[in-house]
């Protein structure tokens, strides 16, 4: 558990940093994919809601600081995590594998919505987008963010998922 | 107290999330605190790090691509400077050319060098002038800079020159400040450098004497420059000159063509005398 803990949180600042100067860089349509949102989803949905928090919490303070705004990035990081740890996937379920992949693009999608319209509102406290342009946005975004979690789903996490 | 962080990790996701917030709102409330910009001044500097290797790395990938693109901007660049280069050089040559016709007292016909052949003792050149222009066997070519060498066969366009650095070339000449005469031949070694023979060890030559062409030339004008003696070695009843030739054959380009002005009837009687000087040997070339 110990060691998992400390891969994860490799691979969170890894993937932070990807985030900030790779990933931020692949803009479709004026937004791009989060790679990070995707990570704590997966975290949540596999360790629970207190540690998809503080994966979260983690992630945000790191984007933060690589973006220049640690509030709001650990804020909407931080919510995040706790909304996918509701589609969280005990060790001992017995749930179908469709079951588990069903709630962990739930997982992604909720928490996608949700760090993406906290985050577009706080960012743009003061000089709000017209609500077109911030469901665009939010929605684009969080297309991109699914097709980002599709692929990772079947590099990765299906066998740690469907395993668990 | 621990019962309290116990039940705190273990059983309370919303305080959890309640503390986070917290200090999540803390950091948006002191985003301006002279720590926290301390902080974030040390994020931005590790982000243009960062920043800087990632830019690096994708310099270095893209290096391939912008040196091939820089490799086709400098042959365009290097051809372009090839062509103007050959443009000058040619307007340079063909100014001297034309200022030695104007201030020359015989017709002289202007000409380029379409082929070379300088890889054996039978160096050829061939020029593009012809009968139509008025050349004819027997005439001398020159350059500003001395003689080239003799018009040994015309067709229509074009004549065949045996130059000075044929091995059956010769031609009579004579050094300026002691007025020494001798027959210049070349031995078919270093391509700049003629021999000058015939010339008797009582005869008084120097290094550094300029060579003309003699009066005694059956095809060349007298006094078209050959070269500069560089070395005199007394043999055993004639002197060993090498004469250093003016016309650089490797980067000839435009010569011109003296038009003949020997009296036949003298090279008729010379011939007839059996003579082993220029009046010989030059009948005897291909």
């Amino acid at each position: 558990m110990f060691k998992n803990i400390i891969t994860d949180t490799l691979l969170l600042i890894a993937l932070c940093i990807l985030q900030q100067y790779v990933v931020s860089r692949l803009v479709i349509f004026g937004v791009f994919p989060d790679i990070v949102t995707v990570f704590i989803a997966f975290t949540s949905i596999r360790y629970g809601q207190k540690q998809g928090t503080t994966y979260g919490f983690v992630a945000g303070i790191a984007t933060g600081i690589l973006s220049g705004n640690v509030g709001i990035e650990t804020l909407s990081k931080t919510i995040e995590g706790f909304v996918a740890g509701y589609f969280h996937i005990p060790e001992d379920s017995h749930a179908s594998s469709r079951q588990k992949k069903q709630m962990y693009y739930k997982g992604v999608l909720l928490a996608c919505l949700t760090g993406r319209i906290l985050y577009t509102f706080m960012l743009n406290v003061l000089s709000l987008p017209t609500t077109l342009h911030m469901a665009y946005s939010i929605g684009l975004a969080t297309l991109l963010t699914m097709v980002v979690a599709a692929f990772a789903y079947q590099m990765f996490f299906k066998k740690i998922i469907v395993n668990n | 107290m621990p019962k309290f962080f116990k039940f705190f990790i273990n059983n309370n996701a919303y305080l959890l999330l309640l503390l986070y917030c917290g200090i999540a709102g803390l950091l948006i409330r002191f985003e301006d605190a002279y720590s926290l910009k301390s902080l974030m001044s040390r994020g931005t500097e590790l982000r243009a790090a960062l920043s800087q290797g990632l830019s690096d790395i994708s310099l270095y990938i893209n290096l391939k691509k912008e040196n091939e693109k820089l490799t086709l901007q400098n042959s365009a660049l290097l051809a372009d400077v090839i062509v103007k280069g050959n443009a000058l050089r040619d307007t340079a040559t063909v100014n001297r050319a034309v200022q030695f016709m104007e201030n020359s007292p015989v017709k002289l016909i202007p000409a380029r060098v379409v082929e070379r052949r300088f890889n054996t003792r039978e160096n050829v050149l061939i020029i593009n002038a012809g009968s139509r222009q008025g050349i004819e066997k027997d005439m001398a070519v020159l350059t500003p800079d001395g003689l080239v060498g003799r018009v040994i066969e015309v067709s229509y366009n074009y004549a065949k020159v045996m130059p000075v650095i044929h091995s059956e070339f010769s031609v009579s000449v004579v050094s300026d400040s002691n007025n020494t005469h001798g027959i210049l031949s070349w031995n078919g070694g270093e391509e700049q450098t003629a021999q000058m023979h015939y010339v008797p060890l009582s005869s008084t030559i120097h290094e550094s004497e300029k060579i003309y062409t003699a009066d005694f030339s059956t095809f060349a004008l007298q006094g078209i420059p050959i070269g500069k003696v560089v070395e005199v070695i007394p043999e055993k009843q004639f002197y060993k000159i090498n004469v250093r030739l003016g016309v650089n054959f490797s980067t000839l380009t435009y010569v011109l063509v003296a038009e003949k002005t020997t009296d036949p009837e003298k090279v008729e009687l010379m011939r007839n005398s059996g003579n082993d000087t220029e009046n010989v040997l030059p009948e005897t070339g291909p």
